[in-house]
């Protein structure tokens, strides 16, 4: 603890750094720009990073060696050690051998990334603390297809996730890459990349058992078709055993999640590649919306009840209730609610279908072209039963992308892409909102006034995209990245995102780099097109109950972000690499979400992360992080991040078959923020302690104890929607994996 | 059409300037500061040849009559100047790795020229590297005894070599002697031959 005091007050008042060292800092390279390089590398021994890089190297097979591509564009192969940006790769091994289930679950060992639950379910995700925890503000894809959800601007991990044995990697780009992977790459860029077929053949398995009754199961078989083609098929199910929440309260949230998918691939001639891949996913959950906290007597004058504040839940108020409706209760001590309260709840299946097809062509011309062309069309139906929304999402998307060496220095990327969409929404009223209720929207009473209206408001959007982007190799110690995205969007109009990253290699051991981006995002269709009627407020003077809603703002403008980023790589030796990245984000009509308006502000976040992968020996691997960061909106400092979290995980070979796992996390307090019911989280220390066994032939069994300090703590919750977070528990986990 | 009606056509002629600049930066970076072929990319093709090398020893088989005695080390050695650091990463990946030839350590050196006296002990592999002197009749006696790996593709289409590197395309790929494929020892596993994306298979000489 102290050192991460320690590290918090370094941290601290970064901006002022950050900016004046950018300056420094480009001013410097410039100046050193005129110089020769004075690396003479014809004679030179290895480097730690070359080293390094032939570790990784040699785990490819010689597919891969054939396609690892000599001079690569910045941003494409991420492992290259003079990446302008600040880059973390989440190999299978380290989701295994850590004792997570999901994907989802490995971003707690990356530094910058906040990965909280909520019921058992559900996942979340933010990254560098900008502008709010629940939505994604970062542009994720799996084999090149966007899966944010455009409804809310959220992932659903689940239904996007893919089983570990075909799991390539999971490169995290934190910072905006908005010149290369277009919008809503804003804080940063999830890539998950699954491997070819001819690397997945024959059959794998994978349960992972937990104590709770929570069941994960995989199956994947590969086979080959001709000389040149290939497949794979799989299935994957999810079992959700059903939790608590903090007040100890059901949480009602077992379910379950299947998914099952294919991919084939053939070689059309030499260089000339296709690819068609699907998935199908269906989730079954039932979600909560508790009802005690939305609605309120109000309590003013003429009609008071001494002693009481201005809003009293209806609840606490005898008869109030009777003859609206009849609602499932307990009563409870729940998080921020007087004791002995009485809760109301509305439990409602909240089901969701996902489907998806994807077609790719790709090859390398005789003239260094690298190109591919990709086709996605996926429909998604979800509901979310619990607040009597539900729509239909049809997407089309189509994607061509290029590379190609221009002279011995530069390296030109390109592309263009469409996207269509289309939404088929629908609202209901849930029962137990169908009582009349004033609105001051129409001055009626009605009694079908949906807690998300959506209206009329549009349901087709179109994007054209393009992207020009070089890497310029200035000299053997710089490397420039130029580039800009223009895009135009139905939802969000025009706009052109550059960004310019330089690398400088100082000497064989450390490499500094820096970058300025402008970034944008969209709002999301709930923040501008929907009415939220979050709360019912009895007048006493009326005798009526009235209407409590916000509405979004169609005219939202989207979030624009200039951020500046510096970076320190260090390889002391082979077996250690440090690195250091800063960050200074300012971000002009941030959407914030809540009553009374989905309003805009203007928020600066600065910070930093500390990591290291050391391997003090050949059986010991050491890796861990600390990130620190400081958002503020309006300049008031915001406390719905984690100011300070750090991470530390430790595999030791106790013999060649046999590996003791040993993950440490700390994450630091903060305000789950809500417009009503704003829950404090405390500061948690995770410990996770594993075994795993490998046998010869493939086999891993692990078994793992999660959460040992600790038998619960609260998370997170969906704000404005949940009364109180969900437990994590502590868990005991048992994980058997036939890998191919 | 829609498209030259769009907001986003409108947008981007008014904005062509900003294109303009931006194509004007790229191509006044190209001039200034281009020299020579970055000795990064060099050093990078060399890593790859390097891990191509190790992972072609697990694929080749050796008899006992092209082996030294089991307690001495099996031997790579590579002919000329190693320009591009093939030979400091292999030899950095057989220490890092304990990387052996069928269950023998393996002993790397770098010569500068191939002799007799470098033959004394039959080598399992011979690398030629760039700038070496290729002695046809050295290569007749290491033929079929010693798997014999080039650089350049024109070494296995004269003969000369069994195995060699082809740099095109970005991409560092294999032309392999179809009777390397053929022969017992020391001879490739027909596995490789499938590889058609990474192999190149040329006919006998």
């Amino acid at each position: 603890m102290l050192l991460i005091e320690i590290f918090a007050i370094s941290f601290h008042n970064l901006k002022f750094l950050i900016k004046t060292t950018f300056c420094v800092w480009l001013l410097f390279s410039f100046n050193l720009l005129g110089q020769e390089g004075t690396q003479d590398s014809t004679s030179k021994e290895l480097s730690p990073f070359e080293k390094a890089e032939l570790r990784r190297l040699l785990e490819l097979d010689f597919l891969d060696l054939s396609r690892t591509p000599i001079r690569s564009v910045l941003g494409y192969e991420q492992e290259h050690w003079r990446n302008p940006a600040s880059v973390h790769v989440i190999r299978p091994d380290d989701i295994s051998l850590n004792g997570h289930v999901l994907t989802v679950d490995s971003f707690r060992n990356v530094a910058g990334m906040y990965t909280t639950r909520g019921v058992g379910y559900d996942d979340f995700v933010t990254m560098r603390n900008f502008s709010g925890s629940a939505t994604e503000k970062f542009l994720t894809m799996v084999d090149g297809r966007e899966v944010l959800q455009i409804m809310g601007g959220t992932i659903n991990w689940t239904t996007e996730d893919v089983p570990l044995a075909i799991l390539d990697r999971v490169e995290i780009i934190r910072g905006p890459g908005a010149s290369i992977w277009g919008t809503n790459a804003v804080s940063g860029v999830v890539n998950v990349v699954t491997k070819h077929t001819a690397q997945t053949q024959g059959d794998s398995v994978r349960l992972v058992i937990e104590d709770d009754g929570t069941f994960l199961g995989e199956y994947v078989h590969g086979g080959q078709i001709s000389d040149d083609s290939f497949y794979r098929v799989w299935v994957r199910n999810q079992e959700y055993a059903e939790g608590k929440l903090m007040s100890g309260l059901d949480a009602l949230d077992d379910g379950y999640a299947r998914k099952a998918g294919f991919r084939y691939d053939k070689e059309l001639s030499k260089d000339l590649e296709l690819t068609v891949a699907g998935g199908f996913a269906t989730r079954r959950v039932d979600h909560v919306l508790d009802l005690s906290a939305r609605l309120f007597y109000k309590n003013y004058s003429p009609v008071t009840i001494p002693g009481m504040p201005e809003l009293i839940p209806a609840v606490n108020i005898p008869g109030l209730l009777a003859g609206t409706t009849n609602w499932p209760s307990q009563t409870v001590s729940a998080m921020n609610m007087p004791s002995g309260f009485v809760r109301f709840q509305n439990y409602e299946e909240m089901p969701q279908d996902g489907s998806h097809i994807r077609a790719k062509i790709s090859g390398v011309t005789d003239s260094n072209l690298e190109w591919a062309l990709a086709g996605y069309a996926e429909l998604y139906d979800t509901s979310l039963g619990h607040i009597g929304h539900s729509w239909v999402r049809d997407e089309f998307d189509l994607d061509f992308k290029a590379n190609k060496p221009i002279g011995d220095f530069n390296h030109l990327s390109f592309g263009l892409s469409y996207r269509h969409i289309s939404l088929d929404v629908d609202e209901v009223v849930t029962s137990p909102w169908m009582f009349p209720t004033f609105d001051l929207g129409t001055g009626t009473l009605r009694s079908d006034i949906p807690i998300i209206e959506y209206g009329n408001s549009p349901t087709e959007f179109e994007r054209v995209a393009g992207f020009l982007q070089d890497s310029i190799s200035l000299n053997e110690q710089f490397v420039l990245s130029l580039g800009a995205k223009f895009e135009d969007s139905d939802l969000s109009g025009s706009s052109i995102q550059p960004g310019a990253r330089l690398s400088y290699t100082l000497d064989d051991q450390n490499i500094f780099w820096g970058a300025y981006s402008r970034a944008y995002r969209q709002a999301s269709l709930v923040e501008q097109y929907t009415t939220v009627s979050y709360a019912r407020v009895w007048d006493p003077a009326s005798s009526l109950w009235i209407n409590q809603s916000f509405s979004g703002d169609p005219n939202l403008d989207d979030e624009k972000m200039d951020a500046y980023e510096l970076g320190w790589r260090t390889r002391p030796s082979d077996r250690l690499l440090i690195e250091l990245s800063l960050y200074h984000y300012e971000t002009q009509d941030a959407v914030f979400s809540g009553p009374p308006v989905y309003s805009t502000s203007n928020v600066e976040t600065s910070g930093g992360e500390l990591t290291f992968d050391y391997r003090p020996s050949r059986a010991w691997h050491l890796k861990g992080g600390y990130s620190y960061s400081n958002g503020k909106k309006d300049s008031v400092t915001q406390n719905d991040f984690p100011e300070s979290m750090a991470n530390l995980s430790s595999h030791l070979a106790l013999s060649d078959n046999l590996i003791f796992s040993q993950g440490l996390y700390y994450t630091a307090d903060r305000i789950i923020p809500s417009a009503y019911n704003p829950i404090p989280v405390d500061d948690y220390l995770r410990l996770d302690l594993g075994l795993i066994w490998q046998t010869q032939n493939n086999w891993e069994i692990g078994l793992f104890g999660r959460d040992l300090l600790d038998s619960d703590h609260a998370e997170n919750m969906y704000n404005d929607l949940d009364v109180e977070p969900g437990r994590v528990e502590r868990t005991f986990l048992l994980s058997i994996y036939k890998k191919f | 059409m829609r498209f030259f009606n769009s907001r986003f056509y409108n947008n981007f002629i008014r904005r062509r300037f900003f294109l303009l600049s931006f194509v004007c930066i790229i191509l006044g970076f190209n001039i200034s500061f281009g020299s020579s072929e970055p000795i990064t990319q060099k050093r990078k093709v060399g890593r790859v040849q390097a891990v191509y090398l190790t992972h072609l020893i697990d694929f080749t088989n050796w008899d006992s009559k092209h082996l030294p005695k089991s307690s001495k080390p099996a031997k790579v050695v590579f002919v000329g100047d190693d320009e591009n650091g093939v030979f400091d990463s292999f030899n950095y990946l057989v220490n890092e790795n304990k990387v052996r030839i069928e269950g023998r350590s393996v002993e790397v050196i770098n010569v500068k020229e191939l002799s007799q006296n470098a033959l004394s002990e039959m080598p399992q592999i011979v690398f030629f590297l760039a700038n070496a002197k290729i002695d046809a009749q050295l290569i007749q006696k290491l033929k079929s005894k010693s798997l014999i790996i080039g650089l350049e593709p024109d070494l296995v289409k004269k003969g000369f070599a069994d195995i060699a590197f082809v740099v095109s395309k970005n991409r560092v790929r294999l032309v392999i002697d179809r009777g390397t494929f053929k022969r017992r020892s020391p001879g490739l596993s027909s596995r490789m031959s499938t590889l058609r994306n990474v192999v190149e298979i040329i006919p006998e000489k």
